[in-house]
């Protein structure tokens, strides 16, 4: 049993046999238990004078939200990367360098025509999962608590941080270095352009409903 | 972000890059187009170096071959690697024009739909012959 288990087990029992909260709040801290872990389990039965004590509910993971979830983060990776790799090939055949490969046109056009193909599929289904699942959280509380939506947020806003972060660095490196021509700072636009509003939702996302754990 | 504002912008997004993107590289027609240049630009290539065979048997005396054949190129230059498809416009299934202008010199030509564009979008590295982007043809001479 984890320490967490055997905690919320122990609160379970104190509250069955009467005690308050405030004594089972003292018991725990005399034995050694954070605040924040008291605080957890205590949060885990409803203040109710009702015996045995009503849980409250608790996130679960599920197959489904999983599929769900891993499905609409996969295509909004696809449709984040190949809309900057079409712009960026875009601008390869509007800006050419003098420096650029013999390669580039074709590998460009090529580009160019591969993500029109992966936008073509993937932004519908990003589109109709999004509003499919903002309907579902819209209309059940609890699917709100699911930690595949939790954590897969997460990790969508620490990716786009992240990209954006990199073109910062990368646009200041550039700059430094003499190489900051406009088809460079153009495609770095791009990038923040697509990574910004991502983490702007993806946080407005998860700080609307940050108390509801 | 509000949720109806960000996918709003998604949408508008990608729907104007997908239209931008095929106003530059053009629809399926123009790719049908770009790929058989490409295999025209390609063949003549391959034509070309076969005719200069750079890596056969030279004899003092060679000349061209007279005619543009599977059986007079083997002749020419074993090494080359022909193919009888090599020989013709695989859109219009006719042969390339091969001019021999005397026992050295030769061009070969194809017609192309956008001679500009193919060099752009193909290898521009040619070696011993040389394509002109005006005429679709390749030129060389061969020692």
């Amino acid at each position: 049993m984890a320490v967490n288990d055997r905690l919320i087990e122990f609160v379970r029992e104190a509250l069955s046999v009467g005690q308050s909260r405030e004594h089972i709040r003292a018991a725990l801290t005399e034995a050694g238990w954070s605040e924040h872990e008291i605080a957890e389990s205590l949060a885990s039965f409803a203040t109710t004078d009702f015996t045995p004590p009503v849980p409250c509910p608790r996130p679960h993971l599920t197959a489904r939200d999983t599929f769900i979830y891993l499905l609409l983060f996969a295509s909004l990776g696809f449709v984040a990367s190949y809309l900057v790799t079409l712009v960026h090939s875009a601008l390869d055949l509007k800006l050419p360098s003098s420096t650029d490969s013999q390669w580039l046109n074709l590998y460009a056009t090529r580009m160019i025509r591969f993500s029109i193909a992966v936008l073509v599929v993937s932004a519908p289904v990003f589109v109709w999962m999004t509003v499919y699942t903002r309907r579902q959280v819209s209309e059940d509380a609890g699917r709100r608590r699911s930690p595949a939506r939790r954590w897969l947020t997460y990790l969508a806003l620490l990716v786009a941080a992240l990209v954006f972060l990199g073109d910062a660095v990368y646009v200041i490196f550039s700059f430094l270095n003499g190489e900051a021509t406009t088809r460079f700072l153009l495609k770095a636009l791009t990038v923040a352009c697509v990574s910004l509003p991502i983490f702007g939702f993806y946080l407005h996302d998860i700080e609307e409903h940050v108390d509801e754990r | 972000m509000n949720g109806k504002l960000f996918l709003a912008l998604a949408i508008t997004a990608v729907c104007a890059a997908v239209i931008a993107g095929l106003v530059i590289v053009g629809g399926p027609s123009q790719g049908q187009r770009d790929q058989f240049d490409s295999q025209r630009y390609e063949e003549l290539e391959k034509l070309a170096r076969a005719l200069l065979c750079k890596h056969g048997p030279h004899f003092p005396g060679n000349s061209l071959p007279r005619e543009l054949t599977i059986e007079s190129l083997r002749v020419h230059c074993s090494s080359a690697g022909i193919d009888a498809d090599d020989l013709t416009d695989d859109e219009t299934a006719e042969p390339y024009s091969y001019q021999r202008r005397d026992d050295h010199d030769f061009s070969i030509c194809a017609n192309f739909h956008d001679t500009e564009r193919t060099l752009r979008l193909n290898n521009q590295e040619w070696y011993e012959g040389s394509f002109n982007s005006k005429t679709g043809c390749v030129s060389g001479w061969y020692r």
